[in-house]
């Protein structure tokens, strides 16, 4: 095989694997976002909560599944609280739900400062080693990440699809007034919606937290990422946000092993704003009457 | 007669109080002449004019924007590559760096002509990143994370030497008495009546032969060259910046400066300002604890008292002055 | 005589669903024409269409014999074709006084005074001292007429009315009605989109009904009130003729 081709696949495979990442933060955002109109911007910082709480769990005990297992419910605990006690006021005006998640973004990012200190951390991949396919060295780790981020994405398209529970939330996502009326309980549907996006974020965190180096003040770059995912596949459009987490990890890691990793950001966000600009409603033709 | 010079006068109060507040601030170091302090307020009333265009676009115009923090920051690094790599003198880089921030702010409001809503806020903070990585890595112009240093030197304006702490607290001070008027001016202005009336329904707006897109731009570009000079005036306060002064977190705090004093006042941003830098200090709060508190304040003031704490004295004012109909508070 | 405004084969479709069309269709200044159908007939995306608020997937607009398809809707409003709102129809957040401002200044008025504010709230009928009021704390009627003072104000040749009587009360309507009754003398044509016939259709020189985005019929008030298939759409029972 060419060494252009391999280097190539080196990089599509790289970019894969830390798309599904970027898939799986955007279809928290979506989820939110599609049942209370809630551009939720502390889902970054949900991200970096999930990955501080994954690393001191594995660091303490040397599980990742137990780490996996742990930032969950915290983090779930995470969205349960921030819909009770603030968001669940702000339902009837989305603007202020979306200031109120700029004020918990700075609540949270001071926290982990005060916890964790700003100093990066870093820890060793819980799955050490490769394996080389083809002159493509393929990390186990990565491996690990992508089925992780492959299962939990399955699950959720399962849920809304086929279960009752994903019934009602596409019901009050598409019209909460006649789901009120249907007798599904819409403000715990919504409620219910935090919860899942926040533990999204968190295993995104989880799987964030074996890749590089971590501090407090990560989430402005899964933030920015989530929802050019979620924008680009269409708001409110989980197969969108999964296709268009793939398309940006790969282009971010091509661009990045092509053009230098300096400029990655600025390329991709740039992209992101263009793409914007010419389909302001995402290329997988979402809406901004959500469908999910 | 007197009904009619009564009105004048209402109208001529607004100009008379910014005025005033003015040589009130003018007077601050002679009686408090601590460089500290003088530091500290220097440094709010940047965050003031800063705000104040922020104040602006959202109060006035109703359009938020979370690149706000980024076009300051490219006020400040156009004044730092003016001074170091073309040897202009603070005055000369002025206009310069108002003008680089005009069409900064402008490019900002480019995609409210295609999106609007949520997807617009979203693009500004995209926007705002990818300026972030530019001064991140446009190293010889920007000097990358480590930043650049700006010394003025035995420079003057006004009479006034830039190095000097008390008297570059004073320009300060005119350029906010200067930017506060002008607003005041624009408020006021037919043009205000015509950017309310596209905060208040942008469909009827153009129903009535209004073209919303380009008045959008236009009051962006303004609130752009308004950050930028807070730029310029903030380099040359704190001589030395990075990148990373100037991240997304810095348009929050402009925004809660904004949301703190209230965003339909026009002195607003400067309640909210000296609120932001003073508080801290007088409670001795850390940066960190100060920015959680900051958080919740935020979180707070917009769920209960969306108009900001100068609405809270009308309110106040109301109910000392008002029958007490209520049955306990 | 060239129609001042007229619209032929227009056809708007929303995913490949037909809302409206092809629609021919004329009116000029001094008259009143109704738009009478069924909700759900494709009255309001029409006038989307025909302000400029949308683009139209086929067919052209004319002005003043101009195809106009492509000519921005505020500057529609500039050549004098200006449309109000169903719901939304008046700037909540400022107070009355600075509505009209708005529509003043638009108007190209040198003076935006108190006078000049007064004067348009006297031509709709509302009392002076709502003047300091906001806007949004105006009753539902109020807003219609405030909504239509704002229209007026810029001395349109052609105003179209989106549902003028849609929730109000009979005083309300008599309001609404009597300023209508002096657009003519005025020199104001106006197209009315209204799902009340029996308010519309005595104020109307010309009636156009419109049934699933096409033109059912066309004629004077009396030669609508005797067709037949009219009276089928209106009151056969038509599940969506009766929504709201």
């Amino acid at each position: 095989m060419g060494e252009d081709l391999t280097l190539f696949l080196q990089y599509a495979f790289n970019g894969i694997a830390m798309g599904a990442v970027y898939a799986m933060i955007a279809a928290g955002i979506t989820l939110v976002y599609g049942l209370s109109r809630i551009i939720h911007f502390a889902v970054g910082e949900l991200v970096m909560f999930g990955a501080f709480v994954a690393l001191m769990v594995w660091e303490g005990t040397g599980s990742f599944s137990l780490a996996i297992a742990t930032a969950i419910p915290v983090l779930a605990f995470i969205g349960l609280i921030t819909e009770r006690v603030v968001f669940r006021f702000t339902l009837r005006e989305p603007l202020t739900g979306f200031i109120v998640s700029l004020g918990l973004i700075l609540v949270f990012q001071g926290t982990a400062v005060e916890i964790w200190t700003a100093n990066p951390k870093y820890s060793q991949p819980p799955l050490q080693g490769a394996w080389e396919l083809f002159d493509i060295t393929v990390r186990k780790q990565s491996v690990l990440n992508l089925a992780i981020a492959a299962v939990v994405l399955a699950v959720c398209y399962y849920v809304l699809r086929k279960t009752t529970a994903g019934k009602s939330v596409r019901a009050v996502s598409d019209d909460p007034e006649a789901s009120a009326l249907m007798g599904i309980p819409v403000k715990k549907v919504i409620m219910a919606t935090f919860i899942v996006g926040s533990a999204l974020a968190g295993i995104a965190g989880c799987i964030i937290m074996t890749i590089g180096f971590i501090t407090p003040y990560i989430g402005a770059v899964y933030l920015l990422r989530g929802f050019a995912v979620a924008l680009i596949g269409g708001l409110g459009n989980i197969q969108g946000a999964a296709l268009a987490g793939i398309g940006l990890g790969i282009a971010e890691s091509l661009a990045a092993g092509y053009v230098g990793p300096g400029w990655t950001d600025a390329y991709v966000f740039g992209t992101a704003v263009l793409i914007l600009l010419w389909r302001p409603t995402g290329l997988a033709g979402g809406a901004e009457g959500a469908r999910i | 007669m007197s009904s009619g010079s009564r009105s004048r006068l209402r109208r001529a109060a607004p100009y008379g109080g910014v005025l005033l507040l003015g040589l009130i601030a003018f007077l601050l170091p002679q009686v408090s002449p601590t460089s500290f302090v003088l530091s500290l307020a220097t440094t709010a009333l940047i965050y003031a004019i800063a705000a104040a265009g922020l104040g602006f676009l959202w109060g006035q115009s109703g359009q938020l924007s979370l690149a706000h923090a980024a076009v300051f920051g490219i006020g400040a690094y156009t004044a730092a590559v003016c001074a170091k790599q073309l040897g202009l003198s603070f005055a000369a880089s002025l206009p310069i760096s108002a003008g680089v921030g005009l069409v900064a702010g402008a490019l900002v409001a480019l995609p409210s002509l295609r999106t609007s809503g949520h997807y617009f806020v979203i693009l500004t903070f995209a926007v705002s990143e990818v300026i972030s990585v530019v001064e991140m890595r446009w190293e010889s112009l920007t000097g990358g994370v480590n930043g650049v240093t700006t010394l003025p030197g035995a420079q003057t304006l006004f009479g006034l030497r830039l190095a000097g702490r008390a008297d570059y607290y004073s320009i300060v001070v005119i350029f906010a008495v200067v930017v506060f008027l002008v607003l005041c001016l624009l408020m006021r202005s037919r043009w205000g009546i015509l950017l309310r009336s596209m905060r208040e329904n942008p469909d009827l707006s153009t129903s009535l032969g209004i073209n919303v897109p380009i008045n959008r731009v236009i009051v962006f570009a303004l609130s752009g060259a308004i950050a930028a000079l807070a730029g310029q005036l903030y380099l040359y306060h704190v001589k030395s910046i990075a990148p990373e002064a100037f991240m997304s977190n810095l348009s929050i705090v402009f925004l809660l400066v904004v949301l703190l004093g209230g965003k339909s006042y026009l002195l607003g941003p400067a309640a909210g300002a000296i609120i932001y830098v003073f508080l801290p200090e007088y409670i001795g709060l850390s940066p960190v604890r100060s920015q959680i508190a900051f958080g919740v304040i935020l979180v707070v003031m917009i769920l209960t008292a969306p108009d900001g704490v100068l609405s809270l004295i009308g309110r106040l004012r109301e109910r000392l002055r008002g029958p007490r109909t209520e049955a306990g508070a | 005589m060239n129609p001042l405004l007229r619209t032929q084969m227009l056809t708007k479709h929303f995913a490949g669903i037909r809302a409206v069309g092809p629609v021919d269709f004329t009116a000029t200044s001094g008259e009143i024409v109704g738009i009478i159908g069924p909700n759900g007939c494709g009255k309001t995306t029409f006038f989307n269409v025909v302000s400029g608020f949308m683009k139209p997937t086929a067919g052209q607009v004319f002005w003043e014999g101009q195809d106009i398809v492509g000519v921005p809707a505020h500057r529609r409003a500039r050549l004098g074709m200006v449309r109000t709102f169903q719901e939304r129809m008046v700037f909540p957040g400022t107070p009355v006084r600075e509505n009209l401002q708005t529509a003043l200044i638009q108007y190209g008025a040198s003076d935006i005074g108190d006078e000049a504010v007064t004067a348009a709230l006297d031509y709709v009928g509302l009392p002076h001292q709502v003047i300091d009021q906001m806007a949004g704390h105006l009753s539902w009627g109020e807003c219609r007429l405030l909504g239509m003072a704002l229209g007026l104000v810029l001395k349109p040749k052609i105003l179209l009315l989106d549902e003028p009587f849609a929730g109000l009360n009979r005083v309300g309507a008599e309001r609404v009605t009597s300023t209508l009754r002096r657009l003519r003398g005025d020199g104001i044509g106006a197209v009315i989109v209204e799902h009340e016939m029996d308010l519309l259709l005595p104020l109307c020189d010309r009636v156009v009904v419109l049934a699933n985005g096409e033109v059912l019929a066309e004629g004077t008030s009396q030669e609508i009130l005797q067709r037949e298939d009219v009276r089928t759409v209106y009151f056969g029972g038509d599940p969506v003729a009766r929504d709201q």
